[in-house]
């Protein structure tokens, strides 16, 4: 297996090969599709999630949500969204991209 | 509480052929009595209206489904639809450019059965040995970028090997290793004296699982779950009766589960005949245990029966011939004596003749 980068702000996380979004019908929620399991997204999550893409990095992913949290500063910002990708990583369902 | 139903999964069982003759096969132990087939035009309407209907994934199954041969143009429609694609197979038969064929037509996840980490027991086990087929299939699968799930389906005849298996597994670097047990159906229950393991066999099992979800942690997920002839509560079936899943049977006809087929006095729809929204909804075999209303004692007035739901249908009708009963697998089930006595009544090794499918009769075959 290649070698994972570690997650920090400058990571580039990536949905992995056979993970995939999409709307659900009858919600209109992001939902996360993986083998056995389907994880319906509230708003937030699905607005991180839909951002890796392997083209931003996570400071990036902060600073574009920077106007739905206006209650938090970049850098707590920045440790919400770590702690959130982190969860996703352990699952297996997100990967980080080499930063180029 | 219980949530509104909602189809979420359909399982697409495209043919009952297959390769392999597992002598725990879930399929109807009476292959005779089955109708036409379902076209390819009749697969894409349903895969069409189970996503209409709500539906989010897609189980291309049987049998074996690499012998459907028009597997590759279900998988591309699906994924057209947006539904995750799943292949559960035998790995065969199958070539590096079919797999990456699927692949490109949408597949997304491949689970793949292994049933023994050697020749002999393969034979003994699914009459034919495949094992060397299905390491380079889940080779090809890694390599086109699939998710992979290496599945295991754990009995008498291969718990005592589950280390070996799991190395093999390991090695295969899958996404998730889900070790299965044996469910008393069909060619199960009459092999059951043949499969069932003991308690002391299942611990073994149950540790030997918890030391590799340890060793594996964020790289291959493991998946382990006691029996219900072992744990003191049922199974709720596929998450209860016809709250999430619907199987279609390759001569289409609409079941709230695998083994529903085999339940005399249910009435199921030909997906031909009646629109998939009106089976899932009002149709009869759908209605009948949807829910907890049904429910007779002691479900009735058990806190469980929002969990549970009762139990497994399929499992109440083989074992008591009544399918309301609450499944014995249940301690509180008065049919709890048939699960205690089967735990008991393990033939002794090599005594028992295994019951199993004929051999596949089909054209797709090699
Ligand atoms: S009734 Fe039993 S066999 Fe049928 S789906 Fe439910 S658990 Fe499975
Ligand atoms: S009595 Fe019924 S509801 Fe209660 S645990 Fe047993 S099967 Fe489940």
């Amino acid at each position: 297996m290649a070698s994972i980068a570690p997650l920090n702000q400058a990571s580039r996380p990536r949905l992995r090969p056979g993970i995939r979004l999409r709307h659900d019908r009858s919600s209109g929620q992001l939902v996360l599709l993986a083998p056995e399991r389907g994880l319906a997204l509230n708003a937030s999550a699905g607005e991180i999630i839909q951002r890796c893409t392997g083209e931003l990095t996570v400071e990036e992913i902060a600073t574009e949500l920077m106007h739905i949290h206006r209650d938090l500063s970049l850098p707590e910002l920045e440790v919400q969204v770590m702690h959130f990708l982190r969860r996703l990583m352990d699952r297996g369902l997100l990967t980080m991209e080499m930063t180029r | 509480m219980t949530t509104a139903p909602r189809l979420l999964t359909l399982i697409a069982e495209l043919t009952y052929a297959c390769p392999q003759r597992c002598a725990y096969c879930s399929n109807p132990t009476h292959l005779t009595r089955q109708g036409r087939a379902l076209s390819d035009e009749d697969w894409m309407r349903v895969i069409d209206d189970a996503e209409a209907l709500g539906a989010l994934q897609v189980h291309f199954t049987g049998g074996e489904p690499l012998l459907y041969g028009g597997l590759a143009r279900l998988v591309a429609r699906a994924r057209e639809r947006e539904l995750y694609v799943n292949l559960v197979t035998s790995g065969s038969p199958l070539s590096r450019r079919r797999l990456a064929e699927l692949a490109q037509a949408g597949l997304e996840h491949l689970q793949l059965s292994i049933q023994a980490p050697s020749h002999d027991k393969s034979i003994e086990i699914a009459g034919v040995d495949l094992l060397q087929q299905k390491l380079k299939v889940a080779a090809w699968a890694k390599e086109l970028g699939l998710q992979l799930t290496i599945n295991i389906v754990l009995h008498r005849e291969n718990v005592g090997e589950l280390s070996e298996l799991l190395a093999l597994a390991e090695g295969l670097e899958p996404h998730r290793i889900e070790l299965a047990n044996v469910q008393y159906l069909g060619w199960a229950l009459s092999n059951r004296a043949r499969l069932m393991p003991s308690r002391e066999e299942l611990e073994s099992a149950r540790r030997l699982a918890a030391a590799a979800q340890e060793r594996l942690k964020g790289r291959t997920d493991v998946l382990f779950v006691l029996p219900d002839y072992y744990a003191e509560r049922p199974r709720a079936c596929m998450g209860g009766w016809a709250q999430s899943y619907m199987v279609v049977t390759p001569d289409g006809l609409a079941l709230p589960c695998h083994a529903a087929r085999a339940i005399t006095g249910l009435h199921f729809d030909d997906v031909r005949r009646h629109p998939l929204a009106a089976i899932w909804r009002e149709g009869s075999a759908f209605q009948e245990f949807r829910g907890t209303d049904w429910h007779p004692e002691p479900c009735r007035s058990c806190p469980e029966r929002h969990k549970d739901f009762g139990g497994c249908r399929c499992q109440a009708f083989a074992l008591t011939g009544d399918t309301r009963a609450t499944d014995p697998a249940c301690s509180l089930s008065p049919h709890h004596g048939v699960i205690r006595e089967a735990r008991g009544a393990r033939a002794p090794r090599g005594e028992l003749l295994t019951l199993r499918r004929a051999p596949s009769v089909d054209r797709n075959l090699q």
